[in-house]
């Protein structure tokens, strides 16, 4: 089972995570060194994406899902420091977490799309069944009009 | 291409929709800023592709509803017309079709009755599908030998088919199988393994795509053992829902269900003539080796009690039918339908009976 922060809140200073304390970086530096702090989003509705018209509805779509919002949240995990590999371990848990929760929904969803395929194109047996019957029985009174009363035309 | 310009999922091949592609290079941003914003971007291109399936199946199901409300009203209207043409049988003679239980007293039938079809056989013993074979996951596989090839035109000969690996696809029922709009006539060419898991395949199902948009002219096997440019046998279409015995074809063909002779197969051909220019092609393509009950009882009747005179068995080989038993009791007709070969069976499309 793969580790997912349960808190996207950005941490500065901290591991990335929610549940890691802090690492002191080398010479008292604090974890993320000198890199500035990223440029605040909070106020954007999806921070760092940039998008056309056409992709709000879809963005709309992804927020009303249930416990999407979290994932749209700006990371700011730092780098660096003794303990990077675990920071990096954290961003493609993190990754895979989401890929595990996300995919399953995607083949899910392709297979209604596939179900529906079916049904919306193929004419169901009732329906191939019924006409079938009705064009039969048609035929078969027209030539009983049209013709004589022998049947060997209609075996 | 500009960075900030989105990309699809919708290529030929898949890319990941990224707004801004992150970079290492030297004297560039740190290596934390980039990695936060390389899994910021596989997050929401994540979150963006499961939102978008999400999209386009909430949006197919809502005119699967409206669709198939719509087709169940017209399925009712359909109803509703053939109980009239059914009421309207006021000749002295009337067809007791297979399509409808309309004639049929199903509770003294013993026979197997398919209304799409419209085939009363022997009861299915069991049926092995000879094309694909399910998994323990559920996932159908075709066997290796088999290829699906078409042409157009003329009669082609053996090399002018071309082999399409879509069709495939339709065998392990995952997509339809869909080619590009033509008027010319159609040759679809199904080349089989030999051995069929040693078994002989005696039945066919084809499942054309469009239904009832296209006339089916012949459909033709090969004998195991012949040549590929050996004799092509027609089988009979005589026995199918809208068969026209002047031209020999069945127009406005639908889902047909042909029985093979049971013997090994190495190839079959099914030629199609599209009523006007159309994409073509097939919903699913069905071989099975089925195997049947030694007996069975078909009793049809006049639902309006009258008294049935002498009656006809319309169906596969007309003359072989017409030796079946049959019992005529007032307003009904049983017909004992019986075999001693297990991997054969009387197909019975309906019964002319003269009524008085």
């Amino acid at each position: 089972m793969p580790y997912f922060p349960p808190d996207n809140t950005p941490s500065p200073g901290g591991s990335g995570g929610g549940t890691s304390p802090p690492i002191p970086g080398p010479g008292g530096v604090p974890p993320g060194g000198n890199d500035p702090p990223p440029p605040s989003t909070e106020t954007e509705p999806f921070p760092g994406l940039t998008t056309d018209g056409s992709l709000q509805p879809l963005l709309e779509k992804a927020v009303e899902l249930e416990s999407l919002g979290n994932y749209l949240t700006p990371l700011n995990y730092r780098y660096r420091g003794p303990r990077e590999s675990q920071k990096f371990n954290l961003m493609i848990q993190q990754i895979t977490a989401v890929s595990a929760f996300f995919l399953p929904l995607m083949r899910s969803a392709e297979g209604l799309l596939k179900s529906c395929e079916r049904s919306l194109t193929v004419p169901t047996n009732s329906e191939i069944a019924v006409f079938y019957h009705i064009r039969e029985q048609l035929r078969f009174k027209e030539y009983l009009l049209l013709k004589d009363s022998s049947v060997n035309w209609f075996l | 291409m500009d960075k900030f310009q989105v990309t699809t999922f919708s290529g030929p091949t898949f890319q990941i929709q990224s707004v801004d592609k992150p970079k290492i290079k030297a004297g560039g941003s740190s290596s934390s800023t980039l990695l936060n914003r390389y899994a910021e971007a596989c997050l929401q291109d994540i979150l963006l592709l499961s939102a978008r399936t999400n999209v386009l199946a909430t949006r197919t199901n809502r005119l699967y509803s409206a669709l198939s409300t719509q087709s169940g009203a017209l399925l009712s209207a359909l109803q509703s017309v053939s109980s009239r043409v059914d009421a309207a049988s006021g000749y002295s003679q009337v067809l007791a079709d297979i399509h409808s239980s309309f004639y049929i007293n199903t509770g003294a039938t013993t026979a197997n009755l398919n209304t799409t079809w419209g085939q009363a056989t022997l009861p299915i013993r069991s049926m092995t599908d000879l094309l694909v074979q399910p998994d323990t996951y559920g996932n159908l596989s075709v066997f290796g030998e088999v290829e699906i090839s078409y042409a157009y035109g003329s009669a082609p000969d053996s090399l002018g088919y071309t082999i399409d690996v879509d069709a495939l696809e339709m065998l392990r029922e995952r997509q339809f199988w869909l080619q590009d709009s033509t008027s010319q006539n159609i040759w679809i060419k199904i080349k089989a393994p030999l051995q069929f898991r040693g078994l002989t395949p005696n039945v066919l199902e084809i499942y054309p795509l469009p239904y009832l948009g296209l006339n089916l002219l012949e459909v033709a096997y090969q004998r195991a053992g012949d040549s590929f440019t050996g004799t092509w046998l027609p089988l009979d279409l005589s026995y199918l829902p809208g068969y026209s015995s002047s031209t020999a074809t069945v127009p406005q063909v639908g889902p047909i269900r042909l029985h093979l002779p049971n013997e090994p197969l190495s190839q079959i051909r099914i030629n199609l003539q599209p009523r006007s220019a159309t994409p073509w092609g097939l919903f699913a393509l069905k071989l099975y080796h089925v195997e049947y009950e030694s007996s069975a009882t078909l009793v049809v009747q006049d639902p309006y009690s009258r008294t049935v005179g002498t009656s006809t068995i319309r169906g596969k080989n007309p003359s072989t039918l017409s030796l079946l038993s049959k019992t005529t009791t007032t307003n009904s007709v049983s017909i004992a339908l019986t075999t001693t070969d297990a991997a054969t069976t009387p197909v019975i499309t309906g019964v002319i009976m003269a009524v008085s």
